[in-house]
């Protein structure tokens, strides 16, 4: 009798203490599956970007081969052009699905383009205190109800003529300082919006905040190594033109 | 304006001028005059089925009854076998295939595809994929 009791009452407290997690695991929002973009790959995040001086002479010097200034390949000068990585938020302007993979201390996306990955770290970490600056940067996040916000820092920012940057693929140009906010949500079943925002006080004058929408794909991610360019005899694929 | 040029097999329809001056043109629309059409028939000589686009080559008889090597750019990998279930054995030499297409703006004997009609009349459209 008694230890039925114990038994009972154990069994009652391992549930009061298992039902918050639970809870908690519930209302995580499943944001895994492969997206692709739902916007024009030549679009800008807001219709006028608030360019610094800065931001406007490197901007003048973009020849990017989308949109309006679409520049011959012998003389443009877009890293995609050259099958280089397009940081964040650009990769998202690429017409290639990415997956999103959600595990308890981590997200990772894997973007089709040159199986390229980033890792977005959940576990309540800070950013590193001598920073590695890469194409993708550093992310870390944390849910707030049923979104996803990540801030990264550390990507790689504009260079040189020959070593653009840009946030999209119109040559609207990012700096080393770029903070980057997105706020990815399900906005219904197959659709996800992220709210980006960029905080770079060196190449814009104030953040600014534009929706990207993607849709969800119905195939899985395939390989796709775009430095098979190198490989190609095509007269209009000669890398370096 | 379209202009869609039909001819006989093995003749490029629409003679451009050869000069074989290629400017570099990967994604650029520029490279390519996308209001016009033309159409090539002739036999596969090589299939490069990679990325970031797909190519072809095929031997084409020219108006002037001459020999000429064309060149026809696909899609990547990906679009193509996602949409047309393409692959590196969708042509082989000696296939005798005929493609409408957008050509160079620099007059080279090279196309961007939009059409491929296969020796058995089936056509497929190859250009649904976003850019």
């Amino acid at each position: 009798m008694r230890d039925s009791f114990l038994t009972r009452i154990s069994t009652v407290g391992a549930i009061i203490l298992i039902l918050p997690s639970l809870a908690s695991a519930q209302s995580l929002p499943d944001l895994s599956g492969v997206w692709q973009r739902d916007f024009p790959g030549n679009s800008s995040l807001v219709p006028e970007l608030p360019l610094s001086a800065w931001g406007q002479e490197r901007f003048d010097l973009a020849k990017p081969i989308h949109g309006p200034r679409t520049t011959a390949a012998t003389e443009a000068n877009a890293s995609e052009l050259m099958c280089l990585p397009m940081g964040l938020p650009g990769t998202y302007y690429r017409p290639r699905p990415f997956e999103i993979v959600q595990l308890p201390d981590r997200i990772v996306m894997v973007f089709e383009v040159n199986n390229f990955w980033r890792m977005i770290y959940m576990d309540g970490r800070e950013f590193p205190e001598v920073p590695l600056h890469t194409w993708n940067g550093y992310s870390i996040g944390h849910y707030e109800d049923d979104t996803l916000v990540i801030e990264t820092r550390h990507i790689i920012g504009w260079e040189s003529e020959t070593q653009q940057r840009w946030i999209d693929r119109l040559g609207h140009p990012f700096s080393d300082e770029l903070r980057l906010i997105e706020r990815i949500r399900k906005t219904d079943e197959g659709t996800l919006e992220n709210e980006v925002t960029i905080d770079d006080p060196i190449a814009y004058t104030k953040p600014f905040t534009g929706i990207l929408r993607f849709r969800e794909m119905d195939y899985e991610l395939a390989e796709f190594i775009c430095q098979e360019l190198m490989l190609s005899d095509l007269p209009e694929m000669r890398p370096g033109q | 304006m379209i202009t869609k040029l039909r001819c006989k097999t093995f003749w490029v329809c629409l003679i451009l001028a050869t000069s074989h001056t290629q400017l570099g043109a990967h994604h650029a629309n520029s490279a390519y005059d996308r209001s016009v059409d033309i159409t090539v028939s002739g036999t596969v000589t090589k299939w490069q089925f990679i990325n970031p686009h797909a190519g072809l080559w095929l031997a084409v008889t020219n108006g002037n009854g001459e020999p000429q090597e064309w060149s026809v750019e696909f899609q990547g990998t990906l679009d193509l076998y996602r949409h047309y279930k393409f692959n590196k054995d969708t042509f082989s030499s000696g296939d005798e295939i005929t493609l409408i297409g957008h050509p160079a703006r620099n007059g080279g004997p090279t196309l961007s595809a939009r059409i491929v009609i296969f020796s058995d009349g089936r056509e497929v459209n190859v250009r649904n994929a976003p850019d």
